[in-house]
């Protein structure tokens, strides 16, 4: 290959190489990565991950280098190697590879940000209901059930379906550690589209909540005095407890139960040195190279995968099931509690922390500036964060009996 | 395999339901073996605020 201008210009040049539906492609997804950092700056999606998965998705579609024989590649990270010299080649040459191969490919990642949201989960409100926390979970969990035959019925295998369904969720290193276990080759575009979906419950769920909840409804006041005074030995307790079962239970999900529960019980226990740790450097710094890591995995070639589509609108349905599922479990609540309990914490229990609980209250706020059910929705809010670790649990432990 | 995915999703939805019973059941036994021979203690105890 004689030299030419484009040498110096080689992200420009294989615009002129590649096929022209994966140049469309890269195009596209290089706007949707400006799209994603314009909407992070402006607080519309979450800055602390879109930000950095946008950066991340302009620079490996623009960044693509011309190798020899006019092959196309970049210095980010390649997902698709397996053999171990090529591995060791890879590791050397692109500067993410190391994070994704000891971060991503094992589930670490998700694992630490759990660590993480453990060490600033705040326990008081599930001990203190327990029993609605749990159910209100649960029926938030609508979405995570129904999508599952629904995508088989779609095309999808039914490992594919069962990680697209754990979006009904609302929980991000879930999505990431389920569809890693269960379909690694879709893991990439599924916690993608968790996470955008994710950042958009704050703007979307609001709509649902005013069509399925009368006013008169959204605006009940609940009696704050009411909620019983939890120790912190008994949520230390819990902590420890809940993790020895849970993790009996479900092995293929104790990873996650047990970095969960870890980050609880060392808040609890007020090792402070640690608890700062787990929910600072390491909880954002993780963050931080999920989105980053992730919008450098969203390569042309892995979007032009058939599926995404309907991995897109499969995810959007769960989300929606699952706000409905809560609703309804809210609603239920209302009824049993002879009209004392606002049917709007049972979105909470789509376990979107903390970001369903604050949608609630505002909604409620809305309706009635005397509401306050912050404290009432955190209790399905975080209980929402164990339903989901149970369900993926289950998934990935059952799913292969039945495909 | 459907019909195989639906009984798969129900049985899941079941199995759910029983261990968050379990675990808000885990919840109650700890609250009693901690607040044996104590009397309900709630905020309105401690003098009316939340």
């Amino acid at each position: 290959m004689g030299f030419s201008i484009w040498h110096f210009f080689q992200g420009l040049w294989s615009l002129t190489l590649d096929e022209p539906k994966i140049v469309a492609v890269r195009i596209l997804l290089i706007a949707l990565g400006f799209l994603l950092i314009y909407l992070g700056y402006r607080k519309t999606l979450e800055p602390l991950l879109m930000i950095p998965m946008g950066i991340g998705m302009l620079g490996v579609n623009g960044g693509v280098l011309v190798w020899e024989a006019a092959r196309t590649g970049n210095l980010f990270v390649n997902p698709l190697v397996s053999d171990p010299i090529e591995l060791m080649n890879a590791l050397q040459i692109n500067f993410l590879q190391p994070v994704y191969n000891f971060t991503f490919g094992n589930g670490l990642i998700a694992c630490l940000v759990f660590m993480g949201i453990g060490a600033i989960t705040d326990l008081d409100f599930l001990l203190a209901r327990p029993l609605m926390s749990m159910m209100l979970a649960i029926a938030a969990e609508f979405g995570t059930i129904v999508t599952l035959p629904i995508g088989v019925a779609a095309g999808l295998t039914p490992h594919e379906a069962a990680s697209i369904a754990i979006i009904g969720g609302a929980d991000g290193p879930m999505v990431l550690y389920g569809s890693l276990m269960l379909a690694k080759h879709l893991f990439v575009p599924i916690t993608v589209v968790a996470y955008i979906y994710l950042s958009l419950c704050y703007a979307g769920y609001p709509y649902l909540i005013k069509l399925l909840i009368p006013k008169e409804l959204r605006g009940i006041q609940m009696d704050l005095k009411a909620i019983p005074r939890v120790s912190t030995g008994e949520k230390f307790a819990f902590a420890i407890v809940a993790c020895g079962v849970l993790c009996l239970l479900f092995p293929v999900a104790a990873p996650l139960f047990a970095c969960f529960f870890v980050g609880v019980a060392i808040k609890e226990a007020e090792v402070t040195r640690l608890v700062e740790f787990l929910s600072g450097p390491l909880l954002y710094g993780s963050t931080f190279f999920l989105g980053f890591v992730l919008g450098a995995l969203l390569s042309a070639e892995i979007i032009l995968d058939t599926k995404v589509l309907l991995l897109v609108g499969l995810g959007m349905l769960a989300l929606l099931l699952s706000g409905i599922g809560g609703l309804i479990g809210g609603l239920i609540y209302y009824k049993l509690s002879h009209k004392k309990v606002n049917p709007l914490i049972g979105i909470a229990g789509v376990s979107c922390v903390p970001t369903t609980a604050k949608v609630a209250q505002k909604c409620a706020f809305e309706a009635n500036k005397w509401a306050m059910i912050l404290p009432y929705a955190m209790g399905p809010n975080v209980a929402g964060v164990i339903t989901t670790a149970i369900i993926t649990g289950i998934y990935v432990s059952g799913i292969s009996f039945f495909g | 395999m459907i019909m195989k995915s639906i009984a798969f999703a129900a049985i899941a939805y079941g199995i759910a339901i029983g261990i968050s019973l379990l675990v808000a059941g885990i919840i109650k036994i700890i609250y009693f073996l901690v607040h044996r021979g104590q009397s309900k203690n709630t905020a309105t105890d401690r003098g009316g605020k939340a």
